[in-house]
């Protein structure tokens, strides 16, 4: 839908989408060890005789240790672990996402990221779900996720699963394209202090500051500080320097209630502020210029979450959260207030199944304003989400496990939803695993489709005589964009320390959003109005596949590498008007590399460094190649100094092609230092 | 991904899973096998005491293996010390990730005692070092043992774990 004469979408917001329901991960290391079996059997080996315990092997490789817990797992994953962060040196949550293989990551201005899976990246990409423990992220403003909102202290993730392909009957709505699943580490594992002091060339001065210990006699609590000042990047041809600035913190305790029960309750609040260029128009001459404009995020959220498994296995999870968010530009003000619940029961039926159903219900409260150039009508909503999903993983055979499931929601712009999947996973040997799977999964409108009114430009002389406003209009009738997808891949492990994950796709899409032309009302002083809207007539097809291969060259070092392609096949319906509906296939990248390199020198001293190679998006953004590179020194376990550049190579060059607000920020060779300390 | 609430959650810190569950079986092992000094408990059901020093590798595993268990008719109790000066009164120690410094300030600290101390790599098990000591063989877990550090502590352990076990003073 981004077409050059409508730049569109608009940064902005809205909602819709209602996503995401989901399951709470509990991050608790219970599940540590083998995840297919029941806790306890996995766990306990005390019956085993000596004997017995000396002949199991154990995994001992970072690529087995990785591969082990992924193996049975029916779609293509990739796990960012709390080490592949810390080792990359990334200061915030989208930059970390730069080591998920498959995963297209351009960095747009000093906060804001474009980030998708299998395409449809762009500012306002709206195919992938995102989740901070259990707490969904996505925007009901527009759909998508406002990044600068999303940071913690990183230290404090355990790790981030990202899912390519659908994941809408465990999460629901707009986990089309993926999922980016947000884990931080339970409350117990941070026992003290810990001060993280980061300065670079754009991440000015990063300070984080945490600290945790017990709660009484069953809890423990930890909690974070951290301030950040960040600009730097290359200013797009206006010279308009972007800037930020944020301070945040959080807290998360967890409570042991006995009987296999545990209660965890956490939040955050924030400030963020941002500075960057945006395109402006007007209706006399020059039309349009780019000026600088100021963002705001303000919010805070709490999230409690209840989970008892019993001595039989079964586990039942009530989670509930509030979420507040609020933006303040130029352009638009929005406040929102998200409330959810959420059950889940899982449970064993017979031998062979293993049962898991959830209900939800979300509540949402917003407030929209606009300005001269936005209008959002109605500029109030109160919105309900209610959602219902079932999945049975049932052993067939002691290789064959099938899977399949489906979740029901109903949201208020599109009424009844479903999306029902269904899985199989087969392992021949020990460490090999074929799975495929079929799904189906919607993106569902959101705000910005039905409910605006936004200019998008004016055209001089057009007729002649007269001059054109282009008005992008909402459209009750936008319908979800619907996926359907079949996945096919292939896990293996064929040493101690290699492995290799391939995943095939073909996703087939119907109702893809198309930007329409309306009526056009000449509206006096030589204005005329065209109108735009959303519609859905594309239909079409993308396919390719992701390759990750990982080898342990040693105890101490560990290369890993990856490859994606992406291909897209879309038909527009003869009747739409749309100007250039299929710019979304170029501005996904056909090809992407990725070579990682994780290295211990000496038992005090790492080398890291990764390649990336991005393919060109259409004519407008060159392929590329980017470094990172880090050296760190651990002197003590808990002091860590590291020095690093990062977006070697590429320096000066934008990620993505211009969009709404017009040119993006360039990417930058940049140096930091950081400095860790533990007391 | 059983165990965790929904289809693609993984097992946290997969890392080091695997190898501290085993370990943990093998410590329940440890306890079975050893006799403490006729005193050391005044009532057969008194507990065990197992304490972790230092930073803990197995997170919260040991309380969901042990703490259900029992040797005899002692139960286990998992205690936790930070740092070596903590440590109070204990029947096993496992040496969790500590420094050279602090481990001779604990054997220091617990010589004579009848207490058994159980590290975490290999060469840890001496006549006046750890009684016991884990490390890994071809993706394996195995311990060495100290006949003598299991006298000089006043310990008394099965000849059905001895054999198992690499003992330091038939190295040469």
């Amino acid at each position: 839908m981004h077409t050059p004469l409508v730049p569109i979408l608009l940064g902005l917001l809205p909602p819709c989408a209602w996503a995401s329901q989901l399951p709470p991960s509990g991050p608790e290391p219970t599940d540590v060890g083998v995840p297919s079996d029941g806790l306890d059997d996995a766990l306990d080996l005390t019956d085993l005789s000596l004997e017995e315990l000396m002949s199991i092997d154990v995994e001992v490789t970072s690529v087995s240790r990785k591969a082990e817990a992924l193996e049975e797992t029916a779609a293509a994953v990739y796990v960012i672990t709390a080490e592949d962060i810390r080792r990359s040196g990334a200061t915030s949550i989208p930059e970390a996402l730069r080591l998920a293989p498959g995963l297209h990551v351009a960095r747009l201005s000093t906060g804001d990221y474009a980030i998708s899976a299998r395409g449809f990246a762009g500012e306002f990409a709206n195919k992938m779900l995102v989740l901070i423990d259990g707490r969904s992220v996505y925007s009901s403003l527009f759909s998508g996720v406002f990044w600068p909102q999303q940071d913690l202290a990183l230290q404090d993730i355990a790790r981030i699963e990202v899912i390519r392909g659908p994941g809408g009957t465990m999460w629901g709505a707009n986990a089309v394209n993926g999922v980016i699943n947000i884990i931080t580490k339970p409350a117990r594992d941070l026992d003290g202090t810990t001060v993280r002091l980061l300065a670079g060339d754009e991440q000015k001065l990063v300070q984080t500051l945490r600290g945790g210990g017990p709660l009484g006699e069953s809890g423990h609590l930890r909690a974070y500080a951290k301030t950040t000042v960040r600009g730097g990047l290359a200013p797009p041809p206006t010279g308009i320097e972007g800037d930020a600035s944020s301070t945040r913190g959080g807290f998360r305790t967890d409570w042991d209630l006995g009987d296999g029960a545990e209660l965890t309750v956490q939040g955050d609040g924030y400030r963020e502020d941002h500075t960057r260029s945006i395109e402006v128009f007007e209706p006399s001459a020059p039309f349009q210029s780019q000026q600088a404009s100021q963002r705001r995020y303000t919010g805070g959220n709490l999230l409690g979450r209840w989970s008892r498994t019993a001595e039989n296995g079964t586990t039942t999870t009530l989670q509930s959260y509030f979420d507040h968010t609020e933006i303040d530009s130029e352009v638009f003000s929005e406040k929102r207030d998200n409330f959810d619940l959420d059950f889940q029961r899982r449970f064993a039926w017979g031998d062979a199944h293993d049962l898991i159903f959830g209900l939800g219900f979300r509540h949402t409260q917003s407030k929209a304003m606009g300005s001269d150039s936005l209008d959002f009508s109605p500029a109030k909503r109160s919105d309900e989400l209610y959602s219902a999903f079932i999945q049975d993983e049932h052993q067939v055979t002691d290789n064959l496990r099938l899977i399949y499931g489906t979740k029901v929601e109903h949201n208020a712009f599109s009424g009844l939803e479903i999306q029902p999947n269904v899985r199989f996973s087969l392992s021949s040997g020990e460490h090999t695993t074929l799975w495929g799977s079929i799904s189906r999964a919607v993106r569902t409108p959101s705000q910005i489709e039905q409910d605006i009114s936004f200019i998008q430009g004016f055209l001089p002389d057009t007729p002649p005589g007269f001059t054109t406003l282009l008005e992008l209009t909402g459209n009750d009738d936008f319908e979800s964009e619907v996926l359907v997808a079949y996945e096919l891949g292939l896990r293996t492990r064929p040493t101690e320390a290699t492995s290799l994950d391939i995943a095939l796709f073909l996703h087939s899409y119907d109702n893809l959003s198309t930007t329409e032309f309306g009526t056009a009302t000449p509206i006096g002083g030589g204005l005329i109005d065209q109108t735009l809207f959303f519609d859905n007539l594309m239909d079409g097809f993308t396919y390719g596949g992701e390759v990750v291969g990982q080898v342990s060259l040693s105890e101490n070092w560990t290369l890993q590498g990856s490859y994606s392609l992406l291909l897209f096949d879309l038909s527009v319906d003869p009747a739409s008007t749309d100007v250039d509906p299929k710019a979304i296939a170029d501005e996904a990248p056909r090809n992407q590399f990725q070579l990682r390199s994780s290295h211990d020198l000496t038992p005090a001293t790492e080398l890291d460094w990764a390649l990336w190679y991005v393919d060109n998006l259409g004519q407008q953004i060159d392929s590329y190649v980017r470094g990172d590179v880090r050296w760190g020194w651990n002197p003590t376990r808990e002091t860590q100094l590291s020095v690093g550049v990062q977006g070697l190579f590429h320096d000066g060059e934008e990620e993505f092609a211009p969009g709404a607000f017009g040119s993006y920020y360039g990417s930058q060779s940049l140096f930091y230092i950081r400095l860790d300390l533990g007391f | 991904m059983h165990g965790a609430p929904h289809e693609f959650t993984l097992a946290d810190d997969p890392p080091r899973a695997k190898e501290y569950t085993l370990k943990a079986a093998f410590l329940f092992n440890f306890l079975k096998y050893t006799t403490w000094p006729k005193g050391t408990f005044e009532r057969p059901d008194d507990p065990i005491l197992l304490a972790i020093v230092g930073r803990d590798p197995f997170g919260s595993l040991l309380e969901h293996v042990l703490s259900k268990k029992k040797v005899g008719a002692h139960p286990i109790r998992i205690l936790r010390f930070k740092s070596v000066e903590e440590v109070k009164q204990a029947h096993a120690i496992f040496l969790g990730e500590l420094s050279a410094k602090e481990r001779a300030s604990l054997y220091a600290r617990l010589a004579g005692k009848p207490v058994l101390i159980i590290g975490d790599e290999r060469g840890l098990a001496s006549k006046d070092g750890a009684v016991a000591s884990f490390f890994l063989k071809d993706g394996k877990v195995r311990f060495e043992v100290s006949t003598e550090a299991i006298r000089r502590a006043g310990l008394a352990i099965s000849s059905q774990l001895l054999k198992l076990a690499d003992i330091v003073e038939k190295r040469r």
